[in-house]
């Protein structure tokens, strides 16, 4: 899954609404400049109207019109609420090795919330969070992290690497675990010099 | 680990802007069922679309306009855009890490203000390069540069890009503070 949601999906709209948007423009501009006449076989006449006088619309064009309408509008409406979904889902997780006796579920965002509160501990670590996503077998971590100017990096980065991300791993007897770290550093923390 | 522009902007104009069509459509034709005047009044399009013709200079300008705006939605699609999140350098095979553009560009401020002498300073990360606009009040500059340039290079080293990016630093005179 794409953690940059809705990048792709918002370049895919685009690119087809850009499409369509420029092939109806360049064949109106065309075929009204007259080029698309000589350019097809077919005549493309410039000097008819674009419509006939009394267009003969049928009983059900207006339900026809009106279901287009609203199948397209809540298309728009679904990618606008795009817009604000940017963290993958979370799914729950079987956890017991013998679904004949019994089961036992965790959701997955629930088990990286441990792996959060670990990170926010470490040093120079204002806040942190953590996301696990995929079926149990291929599971994927997102993790956000905010520090401030004085936390050192590399420690930092180590730290998630060998201790914390392979604890969860251990602890959730996961097969692999790959993972996201996002690192967001924050000066709002930190003592400005005085001029 | 980079990540480019959502484009979350174009996008959202461009589904209000489909929204609002698509909700004046379907009322327009509801409203046509129902018997009351519709909002989009198809009989007056009707009548201007059987005297207009293809080479109406007004239908060539809609062409144009849409044409226009077909290639301003294909720009903001397919241009890359610079990178919002810049890849840090792998340091195991499961863990991919990067870190936010603009959080750098904070962080590299700060750490070039802790410089002597210096008094302020704007930091711009792009995707190879960090440009350092440092100020200062003293009159004599002379090894400023290398300065700033060593706080800011150490910290990057902390940081360790998955491409080192290139450190330019320019020193102006810090007029306000003199």
């Amino acid at each position: 899954m794409n953690p940059n949601r809705p990048a792709r999906l918002n370049r895919a709209v685009l690119t087809l609404l850009g499409l369509i948007a420029l092939a109806v423009g360049v064949f109106v501009v065309l075929a009204g400049a007259g080029i698309l006449a000589v350019l097809l076989p077919i005549p493309v006449r410039a000097d008819v109207p674009l419509l006939p006088v009394n267009p003969n619309v049928p009983g059900w064009g207006p339900w026809v019109g009106a279901a287009a309408a609203v199948v397209v509008g809540l298309l728009a409406l679904r990618w606008l609420i795009a817009q604000t979904i940017r963290r993958p889902a979370g799914s729950d997780w079987q956890l017991a090795a013998d679904t004949h006796i019994g089961t036992t579920r965790i959701n997955s965002d629930t088990a990286a919330e441990p792996l959060a509160q670990e990170i926010t501990d470490y040093p120079g670590v204002q806040s942190a969070t953590a996301r696990l996503t995929g079926p149990r077998q291929h599971p994927h971590l997102y993790v956000r992290v905010t520090a401030d100017d004085r936390a050192d990096i590399s420690a930092l980065r180590h730290r998630i690497g060998n201790d914390a991300i392979p604890r969860l791993v251990q602890a959730l007897n996961l097969p692999a675990l790959a993972a996201d770290v996002l690192l967001r550093l924050d000066t709002a923390g930190s003592a400005r010099r005085t001029r | 680990m980079i990540r480019r522009p959502r484009r979350t902007i174009p996008a959202t104009i461009t589904a209000l802007v489909v929204l609002a069509a698509a909700a004046l459509a379907a009322v327009s034709c509801i409203q046509l069922i129902a018997g009351t005047p519709p909002l989009i009044p198809f009989t007056t399009v009707g009548q201007f679309a059987a005297t207009t013709t293809l080479n109406n200079p007004a239908v060539l300008a809609g062409g144009a306009v849409l044409a226009l705006l077909g290639v301003m939605l294909l720009a903001c699609a397919l241009l890359p855009g610079t990178p919002q999140v810049l890849a840090l350098a792998s340091s195991n095979d499961h863990t991919d890490a990067g870190v936010a553009r603009h959080s750098l560009a904070r962080d590299l401020t700060t750490h070039a203000r802790t410089a002597d002498g210096i008094t302020d300073a704007d930091v711009t990360v792009g995707a190879r390069t960090v440009q350092v606009n440092a100020r200062t009040a003293l009159r004599d500059r002379t090894g400023l540069a290398e300065q700033v340039r060593e706080r800011v290079a150490t910290r990057l080293d902390d940081i360790n890009l998955a491409r080192p990016a290139r450190v330019r630093v320019t020193i102006t005179p810090d007029r306000s503070a003199r």
